[in-house]
């Protein structure tokens, strides 16, 4: 049975509505999916649950896509949900479930492949900041790869600018600590007997 | 030379995570793979809102008195009310008021706040008067106490900002800032506010009982990011007895830490309470407070009195603080995302179930996010929601009942310019 004029007419305009939509968040989709997976990566330390996590962001991105209707603060929404996820509860407890065992095997497959020339600073520098913890790691990322200002890490992550100090005092400290020879190779040298 | 190293590490760092991020190759993340996924969340939001099964609500019989918050410190407890009806498997059993949708361009407009509320520099008197807050940054939190005295918490949005705490008293000038951390709370009967110091210790000020005006503890909850989250008591001087909600953060494990930091200096971790943290407490011991994430995401809440089992658990939603006369506790979606909750609910403990439950309407076009709440008395609730591009504030009866308390203004999604005296976010 035909539908009356009018509801054809309502339907077409709904389904209309809905393309230009996902052809919208398709656009933005596609424009800051490599930089929201970087950050993602450098806050998770492995690909696979960086991708989990950008998909999750974008999905939530999705669901929220008509109440987002200043489109200039969009970057800055998503980077909020991806970071959240990233430091809510629930992750910590899954991630120690479901990868404790496979963890080796992730790092081996998914570590990304550098052609760049390396002076041994760069992993070194990863390696600590891996061990940090979950909010400290939060905090290193978005200064000094995402490079935003003290007060805008602490509008992302909803703590004040005094926590976003003392987050980056202190991982300053284990990184000093824990790879001072190849933060001031000099004072090793200088120390080194031979 | 600290600065130089200082220059030389950040250098280093971002030379590194630059250099690791652009090692990673692009990923073929499509839209039908974002679309798959959120169907799967809205289809958990939807199941935890419609047929939350029977085993993820457990409404216990109290066998302890109810609690109250300090201000209802000298009247007696009431007595707990008994599970009148099965054991609920959907929210439609467990409602017993109200479940409407919250949309905000259907509901009339009511009174404004009961206490005065700011939007973008300007304090809205619960008369109607406004005036300048004077503040040297933005106000991120404020708290109204009994006589007038307005405290704010206020975050400078600059390159050098900082949370600071700035005290405007009857007739006066707002004071000079002094560094704060996070968080600001008051009591029931509005005498004190309590916030975080720049060094972690728990600050605050008094109009009325022997810690009359600016007040400190000496106790100190152990742990990074401190942030006061509630306080009970009417007296925080020396040998006072209120009792102060501090989270913290574990330096070494990441996870949050509750303590109740109190006037003797004690600083006492809460634990064994089945509680991954808690969000509030009342002056009687009851405790309301995270017991579990899930692996889809959702959480359950608990509340418990120490040494005894929660007496309420539910994975339906994410209960948040009591009411003023700690008979209610307001709830928000089991599942949050960066900007709000698109469900908010308040649960009697007396254990009936819950007195209201609005979802977001599924019409995309007008869903809303509620971003703060506050209990505006003992039986409505005030929040900032979220809709069309507007921000407003509605009131909640427990009776059901929604009505626009601040009408809407224009505003960003991410952060809501209204700010509520005493809100919880």
């Amino acid at each position: 049975m035909d539908r009356p004029p009018e509801d054809r007419t309502g339907a077409t305009a709904v389904a209309e509505r809905r393309t230009a939509r996902d052809s919208d968040f398709a656009a933005y989709l596609a424009a800051r999916q490599p930089s929201l997976l970087r950050t993602a990566y450098l806050l998770t330390g492995n690909r696979h649950d960086a991708e989990d996590l950008v998909q999750t962001a974008f999905a939530k991105l999705y669901l929220s896509w008509d109440k987002v209707r200043d489109r200039g603060s969009i970057d800055g929404y998503v980077r909020r949900i991806l970071v959240n996820e990233h430091n809510s509860l629930w992750r910590r407890a899954w991630k120690r479930r479901e990868h404790a065992a496979d963890d080796v095997v992730l790092h081996a497959l998914e570590e990304p492949h550098h052609d760049l020339p390396d002076d041994g600073v760069g992993p070194a520098l990863w390696d600590v900041v891996q061990t940090l913890p979950r909010r400290a790691r939060a905090v290193v990322v978005l200064r000094y790869y995402e490079e935003l200002s003290e007060a805008e890490t602490a509008a992302v992550l909803g703590i004040s600018v005094g926590t976003v100090k003392s987050q980056t005092s202190r991982a300053h400290a284990a990184l000093r600590e824990r790879a001072p020879q190849i933060l001031n190779p000099r004072t090793s040298e200088e120390d080194d007997p031979s | 030379m600290s600065q130089p190293e200082y220059d030389d590490l950040a250098t280093q760092l971002t030379r590194s995570l630059t250099d690791r991020a652009d090692a990673l190759s692009a990923t073929p993340l499509g839209l039908a793979e974002v679309r798959g996924r959120a169907r799967s969340i809205r289809r958990r939001r939807t199941a935890t809102a419609l047929v939350g099964a029977a085993a993820a609500v457990a409404l216990l019989v109290p066998t302890v008195a109810l609690a109250q918050h300090s201000g209802g410190g000298s009247a007696p407890e009431p007595a707990p009310a008994p599970v009148t009806r099965p054991t609920p498997s959907t929210r439609a059993e467990l409602a017993n008021a109200d479940g409407a949708e919250l949309d905000v361009s259907k509901l009339s407009p009511g009174a404004p706040p009961k206490l005065g509320y700011e939007v973008g520099g300007t304090y809205h008197e619960p008369g109607g008067a406004t005036s300048a807050v004077g503040t040297t940054a933005p106000v991120e939190r404020m708290a109204v106490l009994a006589d007038g005295t307005l405290v704010y918490l206020t975050r400078d949005q600059g390159n050098a900002g900082s949370t600071q705490i700035q005290i405007a008293t009857p007739g006066a000038a707002v004071s000079a800032p002094t560094e704060a951390g996070d968080g600001l709370a008051v009591n029931t009967r509005r005498s004190l506010a309590v916030w975080m110091s720049g060094d972690g210790r728990v600050e605050g000020y008094a109009v009325d009982g022997t810690s009359l005006g600016a007040f400190s503890l000496p106790g100190k909850a152990s742990g990074d990011s401190p942030q006061v989250l509630a306080v009970t008591g009417d007296d925080c001087g020396p040998g006072g007895s209120c009792q102060v909600l501090v989270r913290t953060t574990d330096p070494q494990t990441g996870e949050n830490l509750s303590w109740i930091v109190t006037p003797d200096g004690g600083a006492q971790q809460q634990s064994g309470l089945g509680f991954q943290s808690l969000s509030d407490m009342t002056a009687r011991g009851a405790r309301v407070g995270l017991t579990g994430i899930r692996h889809d995401g959702t959480t359950c809440s608990g509340i418990a009195k120490p040494a005894r089992p929660p007496w309420i658990r539910t994975c339906l939603d994410q209960l948040v603080s009591f009411s003023p006369d700690g008979k209610a506790v307001s709830a928000i979606a089991s599942q949050t995302d960066g900007a709000g909750s698109t469900d908010l609910a308040a649960y009697d403990i007396g254990g009936r179930g819950v007195f209201f439950d609005h979802p977001s309407p599924a019409n995309p076009d007008q869903q809303m996010t509620v971003q703060t709440l506050v209990w505006e008395d003992d039986t409505h609730l005030l929040a900032t929601v979220y809709q069309q591009g507007r921000w407003s504030v509605v009131r909640f009866g427990l009776d059901g009942s929604m009505e626009v308390a601040v009408p809407g203004v224009a505003g960003d999604i991410a952060y809501s310019p209204i700010v509520l005296p005493g809100e919880r976010s």
